[in-house]
């Protein structure tokens, strides 16, 4: 009697042994596949913050490029230059700074910083349609007023600084969100035209 | 059997959000590399006009499309819905459809600005917008991605 008990009761045990295997394998499948979806939604996640990124970037690249191109118009056309004539009747140029310019079909305000000797410069800081620019622009009076430096070529290869070598200097930041955006995913690029 | 009905349970329940989430992350996958190309044939089409305009061409305010061919030519030229022609690994406008179509179109629109100073001097300022079309399989809608720019054209 207490055999026959003893042998049924191994046969349950070895029968309880066997079983819970399907569970297991579904946990360890279901692990599996979760840790290859997670993984794959990590790095799609990424690659969204990327080409966000990327795009961000074009569009501040653009935005920079914009405002470059017209103050790279206005300086072209000698916009903030005027000839007038010395004591001996020559024709010489002088600085002229305007107030403003036009650019995008609305007017920009130019705010002249005090005259560092030689350095006439002019900023602004204005938001754009999609985002926002802030541009810094420099004539040197010295390169100006001396007709047969005007219009330097090389002027990037001095070590002095581009303002006191170039003839003019326009320094674009553009950027993909309003002035003050503290928004993370702010991109900010720079366009630069040296004359 | 009550272990088997467990089992089935917690697959099911288990298995449809992983691989749903894998079924998100092929989508996204291809929609992303669909974006990327959009925005670099985006780039193309603004930096064609910026290329033609430093050149002294006389740019006038419509829709076009871009040849940005490999041998030299860069044009623009009115023609409906400008789809791109994929050949080898270079995209190729409608122009010179030597290869495959794609799933891009791109239209460049020119536009004039109220600019009397730029008028002034006998020059005249555009706004350029480059955007790229493209169509996404299945239930996903057509998607577009565009950039600005201005130019002085004179």
């Amino acid at each position: 009697m207490t055999k026959t008990f003893h042998i049924q009761l191994m046969s349950l045990i070895i029968k309880n042994k066997k079983s819970g295997f399907a569970l297991l394998y579904a946990i360890l499948l279901t692990s599996v596949v979760l840790v290859v979806g997670v993984a794959l939604i990590n790095i799609i996640t990424r690659q969204l913050i990327l080409t966000s990124l990327n795009r961000n970037s074009q569009i501040a690249y653009y935005n920079a490029t914009s405002v470059r191109h017209c103050l790279d118009f206005y300086d072209e056309k000698e916009y903030f230059i005027e000839e007038t004539y010395n004591s001996y009747g020559d024709p010489i140029k002088t600085i002229n700074p305007a107030d403003e310019i036009e650019c995008f079909g609305r007017p920009i305000a130019l705010s002249w910083l005090p005259s560092d000797g030689n350095i006439y410069k002019a900023t602004n800081s204005s938001n754009f349609e999609t985002g926002s620019f802030d541009f810094s622009y420099a004539i040197n009076k010295n390169l100006v007023d001396n007709l047969e430096a005007y219009r330097t070529s090389n002027c990037y290869n001095s070590d002095n600084g581009f303002e006191n070598n170039c003839m003019s200097t326009a320094i674009v930041k553009g950027s993909n969100t309003p002035l003050g955006d503290t928004n993370p995913r702010k991109v900010t690029r720079v366009s630069i035209s040296l004359r | 059997m009550v272990e088997a009905l467990v089992a089935i349970t917690i697959l099911l329940i288990a298995v449809i959000g992983p691989l749903s989430l894998l079924t998100t992350a092929l989508r996204d996958s291809v929609y992303l590399k669909n974006e990327i190309t959009a925005n670099y044939l985006a780039q193309e089409g603004l930096e064609v006009v910026i290329y033609l305009n430093d050149s002294g061409e006389t740019l006038n305010p419509g829709d076009y499309c871009v040849d940005a061919g490999q041998d030299g030519r860069a044009a623009l030229y009115s023609g409906g819905d400008c789809p791109i022609y994929l050949s080898g690994d270079i995209y190729m406008s409608a122009r010179s459809p030597e290869g495959t179509p794609t799933i891009f179109s791109r239209v460049v629109t020119i536009s004039p600005v109220t600019n009397s100073t730029a008028g002034d001097y006998g020059a005249k300022e555009l706004k350029v917008v480059s955007k790229v079309i493209w169509k996404n399989r299945g239930f996903l809608n057509d998607k577009n991605i565009s950039y600005t720019t201005y130019v002085f054209n004179y």
